[in-house]
């Protein structure tokens, strides 16, 4: 057997550790990327006649970077980014580097394991998959009758390999409403869910770069000029894709002009022309004074406005609705929009998508059958109106002078700018508003599928990396017993559930009792806000499994059973890259893994064989709608491939591949194009076919669940009212737990923010017992600005407690004008050396973040968000240190180091 | 699972082996039941066997055995090896003989007995009807009595009507099955049948 250093020898760590700092810093530097990565040389792989090269694609993070992956003998020996893809071209960050070491982790789950004795204690069996299997199942079948399927959740997470869609599948063909992940309405959801109501491009079309959109900059020759980067660090979240992307604009002869708000001064932010070093909770104040600035000095595109948003339509003061020809008292249906026509001086009804001749008002309110009706476009200049740039300033802790410059960048009308919202916004209670907002302020300058647009409607991939799955196999009474369903609608996106509900039904049983727990995932603890109640509820769940490559603190304390998933080497997916398609297959595989979409379907078949019916719907073509479960590795790969006409063998073969020409993907305007049917433009996707600046889609979402409540007996239905209507425009909600003196919710025992933020070694909770990884950054830094640690005795380099109303942890401080004054960072983190310990409570409570976070009220009403950055902390000195046993030295980490191990068959048949 | 008084013999002892009951809620009944086969002592065969009958083991992930060595370890069960003067050894004469060497007996200590005084299922039920509003202890005794000669999930839904409404508090019927087999008034055998306790509990209470 090879050793570890045989294993890694054509990646020495020198070498790893550079090539991981290169990456970082390229990104940060703008200089021209592409050729600094090593290139693929085919005819030498060719020469090594033991050396084979497999073209697959890596997933330590969501960017997907195509790689090389040499084997020999079988085994993996060196991973090279694959410079065939557009989107990473080559590029690939220390995180798929070190994927041979995540492969290979000598602590890796290689069978399934079944506990014995008590949770908390570290005794197992070794059982076979079919009684695994069988077990499991039965367990369901047991508690679906016993309490119904309800009381059984799944979970998942954002890291470590997952495949989202199929984790609501398995839920639903089980017939359990409760599926969910502590990412969710606190990361991405928000603004994708937003733009589907406001725009209505599609899930991935919204100003996510890291999780979706931004197409156009891939591409050479986008005129985009100025970029905002909103709480989004492309340089750490995205390296090799988007980070490289945005190196090689800065690079540009013309370069790009960047705005970063930001409390940190990331790689992105020291490249800026401005930073706003924000306060965490405060964006929609910003986001306010942002929309004022643009509507006080006519910065806004106004033909487009009048054209293509729902700005002059003139709403209902009664419904709040925008008001319709038939409440006007105006020829025309209750389908009919009225807009307040400045020329002729009175209302008219809309002729989509605007009447020829007619000058529709953006602003005012114009009486019309006795009603007072304001445009769309007043009622948001009323309500950013007090949100001044000096007002955005005092409370978001900035300087006002900055705050201009930045909207200057952004409303230059010489270039092309667009907003990169990131993942912050997802992450407190004012989520929906934030991402409303964004949005908001891209209709009002007609950044929209126009060539350099963060906005982009290009042509959608046939081939799919994420299944979808099957809402409609639920009953309305079923679905209607989804945790928060009620409250929080905007979750019906993802047919997911409210989490701080599950944990009360986990605790207390109320409204009922959940019995079974299903995780895939890394590690709850690190990710899950107030992390410590993991150890409360879960006492009277009766039987909980995890699914995941290695054990982590949450298998140790809380599970029953282990499942081994497989590692990112060892699946396969297809994913869609811009006008490509990556694969990502496997290269090997180890011991008795299964990827985790054959453990589902294998569960919900053993479900059905022993009886229980709704599992069997799963596979039934009209249960489903034709979405019909796949039962192995061929189905499941027939299903991704889609209509495309690319076979998987094929995909493999190749490794990228296009589906379509690049000016076949670059398709602009899409709204403009006309729909044979009316022959009238196509418009957005969105009741008006206007892209909604005044957001009513929200408030009929919270009223209603349209569009997207459904369950097996309607497609759409009608679901109880929030308690509180959905606003349709951005607001401002001083953070719940406030450092300003005189606020409700301040306390002086906690004087600072504090907030989280990635890091590019690091994916969410995972990669901490990845040696190479975890020595770069072994232990999480505490950023603190110097006159903080001077007011609160902090020296750098010196570890200090940081203490929430909830919990204290530790962090290692890092004395640094990188964070400003009043403003604390720190990312996620846990520590696996103590899982094997006599107190594996450490490896969760030692140095974590989220002990500290906070999901009890005030939520965001639509997601219920909860908040995980922007509450309040105190800070001191921690004199005792890292608790003992803490590994920070290279030399700790030697025994995770790589202990390669032969191909071993798969588990289930590929069935093909 | 509510508050339940404890006597003050050996605080500390009892406290110890109650926090290994209640440690995981599935367990807890099964517990009581090892602690409960274990007020006589016995062979621990005798006991492990008798124990692979009873319905409420079945809550429990564990093996009886499994469950007694976490009691004797938190001290609620004692275990004694038992001295043999000569060791019988198989042949093939008494293969089928229903003498086996006995390793050790088991008896459930002082403090395992208190423990198991105080999670009687009748305190236990009286506990959670304390604990909850009128309108939920009416629906308690409903579901008791729903279940009296068995009963699915769906005639408790029906018996309930639906949610059942109190104090700001609206719960599912499901909600009282589960606080019910925790309390020891229920168990499942096929469908929620009430327990010898649960039937007590309906005629103390004059339902």
């Amino acid at each position: 057997m090879a050793t570890a250093s045989q294993a890694s020898a054509t990646m020495s760590r020198r070498s790893f550790v550079k090539a991981s700092a290169l990456c970082g810093a390229v990104a940060a530097s703008g200089i021209a990327a592409t050729d600094c990565f090593v290139k693929a040389d085919p005819a030498r792989a060719a020469e090594s006649n033991d050396v084979k090269i497999v073209k697959t694609s890596c997933r330590a993070c969501i960017a997907a970077c195509a790689v090389l992956a040499h084997v020999q003998n079988g085994r993996v020996i060196k991973i090279e980014g694959n410079p065939e893809s557009p989107m990473s071209m080559g590029g690939v960050c220390a995180k798929g580097l070190a994927g041979i070491q995540a492969l290979y982790n000598p602590n890796r789950l290689q069978y399934p394991l079944r506990r014995v004795g008590e949770r908390g204690g570290n005794d197992w069996e070794r059982i076979s998959w079919d009684e695994a299997i069988t077990d499991i199942a039965t367990k369901i079948n047991e508690i679906s009758d016993k309490y119904g399927s309800e009381a059984i959740t799944v979970s998942t997470g954002g890291g470590g390999n997952p495949h989202f869609s199929n984790v609501k599948w398995f839920g639903e063909s089980i017939n359990t409403p409760n599926v969910w992940e502590p990412g969710c309405a606190q990361c991405y959801l928000p603004r994708m869910a937003a733009s589907q109501l406001v725009y209505g491009a599609g899930k991935p079309n919204n100003l996510s770069f890291a999780d979706s959109n931004g197409w156009d900059y891939y591409f050479d020759d986008t005129p985009v000029t100025s970029l905002v980067l909103w709480g989004t660090d492309p340089s750490n979240s995205s390296v090799a894709t988007g980070g490289r992307a945005l190196a090689e604009l800065r690079a540009r002869e013309q370069g790009l002009k960047t705005v970063v708000i930001d409390p940190r001064m990331t790689l992105d932010a020291s490249k800026a022309d401005v930073w706003l070093p924000i306060r965490p909770g405060t964006d929609a104040a910003l986001l306010l004074a942002w929309e004022h600035w643009i509507i006080e000095n006519e910065r806004y595109d106004a033909e487009f406005c009048k054209t293509w948003t729902n700005m002059p339509y003139l709403i209902n003061p009664e419904t709040r609705l925008t008001l319709k020809a038939t409440e006007a008292g105006l020829e025309g249906t209750d389908k009919d929009y009225v807009v307040w026509d400045s020329k002729t001086n009175q209302p008219v009804v809309v002729d989509y998508p605007m009447n020829e001749g007619v000058d529709p008002a953006l602003f005012g309110t114009y009486e019309v059958n006795g009603m007072q009706c304001s445009t769309g476009g007043e009622l948001l200049k009323q309500s950013c109106e007090e949100w001044t740039v000096e007002k955005a300033a005092e409370v978001c802790w900035l300087d006002a002078d900055q705050i201009v410059k930045a909207l200057e960048i952004y409303t230059d009308p010489e270039g092309q700018s667009g907003i990169m919202q990131g993942v912050p916004i997802d992450q407190y209670p004012q989520s929906q508003q934030c991402a409303l907002a964004a949005l908001a302020l891209e209709f009002l300058m007609g950044n929209v599928e126009k060539p350099g647009t963060m906005l982009q409607n290009f042509k959608g991939c046939p081939v799919k990396d994420q299944l979808g799955n099957t809402p409609r196999l639920l009953s309305k009474e079923k679905v209607m017993r989804r945790a928060g369903y009620i409250e929080h609608k905007g979750l019906m996106d993802w047919d997911m559930c409210f989490i701080p509900d599950v944990m009360t039904m986990m605790k207390d049983g109320d409204p009922y009792q959940i019995h079974m727990w299903f995780d895939r995932s890394g590690n709850k603890h690190a990710v899950l806000g107030n992390a410590l109640q993991l150890d409360e509820v879960t006492p009277n769940v009766d039987c909980i499994v995890h699914i995941y490559m290695y054990p982590t603190a949450f298998t140790r304390m809380y599970a029953d059973y282990a499942l081994p998933c497989t590692e990112w080497l060892e699946t396969n997916l297809p994913i869609p890259q811009l006008n490509t398609v990556v694969v990502r297959q496997a290269v090997t595989h180890l011991f008795e893994t299964v990827e985790e979409g054959i453990i589902w379907t294998n569960i919900v078949q053993k479900c059905a064989e022993l009886g229980n019916e709704a599992a069997a719907r799963a596979f039934d073509p009209e249960a489903t709608f034709g979405h019909v479960l796949y039962k192995n590795e061929y189905e499941k790969q027939k299903q991704h491939m889609g209509t495309s006409g690319i076979t998987w063998d094929e995909l493999c073969e190749k490794g990228v591949m296009e589906w379509c020409s690049v000016d076949e993907y670059r398709t602009y305007e899409v709204y403009k194009k006309i729909d044979e049917k009316t022959g009238k433009p196509k418009g957005f996707g969105t009741p008006s076919k206007k892209l909604e600046i005044y957001a009513e889609s929200n408030t009929i979402l919270g009223r209603t669940g349209y569009p997207w409540a459904k369950c097996a007996e309607e497609e759409h239905f009608e679901v109880p009212p929030a308690s509180a209507d959905y606003e349709p425009l951005c607001y401002y909600v001083e953070p719940a737990e406030s450092p300003i003196e005189g606020a409700e919710g301040y306390d002086p025992d906690f004087p600072l923010v504090i907030t989280n933020g990635r890091l590019p070694m690091y994916h969410h909770g995972t990669l901490r017992n990845v040696p190479w990884l975890r020595e770069i950054y072994p232990v999480p830094e505490l950023w603190i600005n110097p006159a903080d640690a001077e007011k609160y005795g902090i020296e750098d380099g010196t570890w200090t407690w940081i203490e929430s109303r909830r919990a204290k942890t530790r962090g290692l401080a890092k004395v640094t004008t990188a964070i400003p004054e009043g403003v604390l960072y720190q990312e996620r983190f846990w520590n696996p050396e103590f899982l094997n310990s006599d107190d594996p409570k450490l490896a969760y409570t030692a140095m974590n973040y989220n002990v500290l976070s906070k999901t009890d009220a005030p939520y965001n009403p639509e997601y219920g968000t909860y908040t995980l950055r922007g509450f309040t902390v105190k800070v001191y000195p921690c004199p005792e240190g890292a608790p003992e046993g803490t590994w920070m030295k290279p030399e700790d980490f030697t025994p995770w180091l790589p202990t390669p191990s032969d191909p071993t068959e798969e588990v289930f048949d590929y069935g093909a | 699972m509510t508050s339940i008084e404890t006597t003050d013999r050996s605080t500390e002892a009892v406290e110890r082996v109650m926090a290994c009951v209640r440690k995981t809620r599935a367990n807890t009944l099964p517990m009581c039941a090892c602690l409960r086969a274990c007020l006589e002592e016995a062979p621990y065969r005798d006991i492990e066997a008798g124990l692979e009958s009873l319905t409420v083991m079945k809550t429990s992930l564990q093996t009886p055995h499994v469950l007694i060595n976490l009691l004797v370890e938190a001290g609620g069960i004692e275990r004694t090896a038992v001295e043999e003067e000569s060791a019988e050894t198989a042949d093939e004469s008494n293969l089928d003989s229903e003498d086996q060497p006995t390793d050790w007996t088991l008896k459930t200590t002082p403090a395992g007995q208190t423990v198991l005084a105080s999670l009687e299922p009748a305190k236990m039920i009286d506990a959670l009807c304390a604990s909850e509003p009128a309108e939920f202890t009416a629906a308690i005794k409903e579901t008791l009595r729903a279940c009296e000669q068995g009963a699915k999930l769906s005639d408790v839904n029906e018996a309930l009507g639906g949610k059942v409404e109190a104090d700001g508090k609206s719960v599912y019927p499901e909600y009282f099955v589960s606080k019910l087999e925790a309390a020891g008034g229920l168990e499942w055998e096929g469908c929620w049948k009430t327990t010898d306790a649960g039937l007590r509990f309906l005629r103390r209470a004059g339902a």
